[in-house]
């Protein structure tokens, strides 16, 4: 309600920390890995979403939004001529999704549509060092007292914890792309009440990964709660086809019943505008053009964090 | 159906919040024992003079009437215990009457447990705690009336905000039709024995409370 994302923490017993990875930035300064020309793509992208691609004069958000993401996903995979691993990558849509825990005695579960998501071959790399995760040890989970974390949460009786990371319905075991990778998220509706605000839409991006994670790494790992060697990482990036948020979510423990020890860890970079404003007609005072018709205030740094993570993994 | 009481109709349109006027409710499978909420949120409300506050805790978040200093982040405590020494309470907290010291400010008081509140929610407004009796307490309501309820009527302390309420300036006729009242006849009364400014003395306290006739002579 309040402070989705302080929710969120302390139901999946989490660390957060402000900005992209080490790793990640570094993939961000390399110019080795830009595309040539790509911010005139990047704005084409956005003038094809929010301009061109409708016969009415501006088109919804429920149709650019989806537009634009499917642009940009088109540019980053052109990048796959450089890299061939890129092209071990599966993307999914509709995707259900199901995980149950325990949280200091109260049990737990997210269920839904995820929405999209990218699979990979190969699992992504723990993204922090273990001093890091033993440093989380002494980090303590913030309370709301008087107000208890699970405010705000439907309450539900359900007859079977599923753990499910929606593929053994439709895809046989010994699918090779296993691994989720990327979670992408958008908020389409028109209408802005119906929309989630930017931080309830991060809190929702982190249950989200966070279900993953622990789906994956129950088959990997098995049910017993424990703290895992191996890190399992998954991306998330939620947009409403102006505003950008970035995440990666580092499981490092299952063992969700106290809370104390070792934490799991969240890197979120908020708010990053792709554009200012995409002025559809242009604006006219006293009969004299004010604003020509275009995109304003274009940072090409959302794309190449965009880009960033989609490469994350491979390079 | 007839008109009771001229001058009401139109005005804006208004929605309704949900106020929780009975300050002790306890959630469902929480013991009664005192409970403490935070204050999330003050706000206005079209539908009376004073403000709203929202407040949460444990599971469940619900708007009751905000207290004049009461600001976001506070932390307000419920409670149904009476004790032999008297609280010193905090400004927004309830307590039963019996609770409280003799002279604090309350208002949002109810005239039988469990009720709810239903005098005392005007803006600025607000009872003085007069006496306490074997098992009740006499509270002056802001009419000077007084009146005289059990002892484990939980009342709010504090004085009830948007203090300064009265000293609004209405401005046009206008912003009165916004707020529902229509206007008065044109027609001229010659002032007859109903007008004018009344002395009266005071009307007897009024008593919720069911005694039994011996205890007044005892």
């Amino acid at each position: 309600c309040f402070q989705g994302v302080r929710q969120a923490q302390w139901l999946t017993k989490t660390k957060l920390v402000e900005g992209l990875p080490p790793s990640v930035l570094s993939i961000v300064d390399n110019p080795a890995h830009q595309l040539e020309g790509h911010e005139e793509r990047v704005k084409h992208a956005i003038s094809h979403a929010r301009f061109w691609d409708t016969t009415e004069v501006a088109p919804m958000r429920e149709h650019y939004c989806p537009v634009l993401f499917e642009d940009l996903i088109h540019l980053c995979r052109s990048m796959s001529a450089k890299y061939p691993s890129l092209a071990k990558r599966m993307l999914a849509r509709n995707y259900k999704i199901a995980a149950t825990w325990e949280r200091e005695s109260i049990l737990l579960q997210v269920r839904g549509l995820n929405g999209i998501l990218i699979n990979s071959l190969a699992p992504i790399p723990p993204v922090a060092s273990k001093e890091e995760i033993l440093a989380t040890e002494e980090h303590v989970l913030e309370t709301f007292y008087p107000i208890s974390p699970t405010i705000d949460l439907q309450e539900v009786n359900v007859y079977k914890e599923l753990n499910d990371t929606g593929k053994s319905r439709r895809f046989k075991d010994g699918y090779p792309y296993s691994h989720p990778h990327t979670l992408f998220f958008l908020e389409s509706a028109n209408v802005r009440t119906n929309r989630f605000r930017p931080e309830q839409l991060r809190a929702k991006m982190l249950m989200f990964a966070f279900g993953n994670v622990l789906a994956k790494a129950k088959v990997l790992y098995g049910n017993d709660p424990k703290v895992l060697e191996q890190p399992v990482v998954v991306q998330s990036i939620g947009t409403d086809g102006q505003l950008f948020q970035f995440m990666v979510f580092q499981l490092n423990t299952t063992d969700l019943v106290s809370s104390d020890g070792v934490k799991n860890l969240v890197w979120i970079d908020s708010d990053q505008n792709l554009y200012e404003k995409a002025q559809c007609v242009p604006e006219v005072k006293k009969r004299v053009v004010t604003k020509p018709a275009g995109i304003y205030g274009f940072q090409p740094d959302t794309f190449k964090k965009f880009l960033a993570l989609y490469l994350h993994g491979t390079v | 159906g007839r008109i009771r009481v001229r001058g009401i109709g139109g005005g804006h349109k208004r929605r309704y919040r949900m106020i929780d006027f009975q300050r002790l409710r306890y959630e469902e499978g929480a013991p009664p024992e005192p409970f403490t909420e935070k204050v999330i949120n003050v706000r206005y409300d079209p539908c009376r003079s004073a403000d709203i506050a929202l407040v949460a805790g444990g599971n469940r978040k619900r708007w009751i009437i905000a207290t004049e200093n009461m600001q976001p982040g506070d932390i307000i405590t419920n409670s149904s215990h009476i004790g032999r020494m008297a609280v010193l309470a905090n400004e927004g907290d309830a307590y039963p009457l019996g609770a409280l010291p003799v002279g604090t400010l309350i208002c949002n008081l109810e005239s039988h447990p469990g009720k709810g509140a239903q005098y005392i929610r005007a803006a600025g407004t607000c009872g003085v705690l007069l006496r306490k009796v074997n098992g009740t307490a006499i509270v002056q309501l802001p009419s000077k009336r007084q009146m005289q309820v059990l002892e484990t009527c939980v009342a709010t302390v504090g004085r009830v905000s948007n203090v300064d309420h009265n000293k609004r300036v209405i401005g046009k006729a206008g912003r009165n039709r916004w707020l529902g009242k229509r206007p008065h006849t044109g027609l001229w009364h010659r002032k007859g024995g109903w007008a004018g400014r009344k002395i009266k003395p005071l009307p007897p306290m009024k008593s919720y409370v069911n005694l039994p006739r011996i205890t007044a002579q005892e």
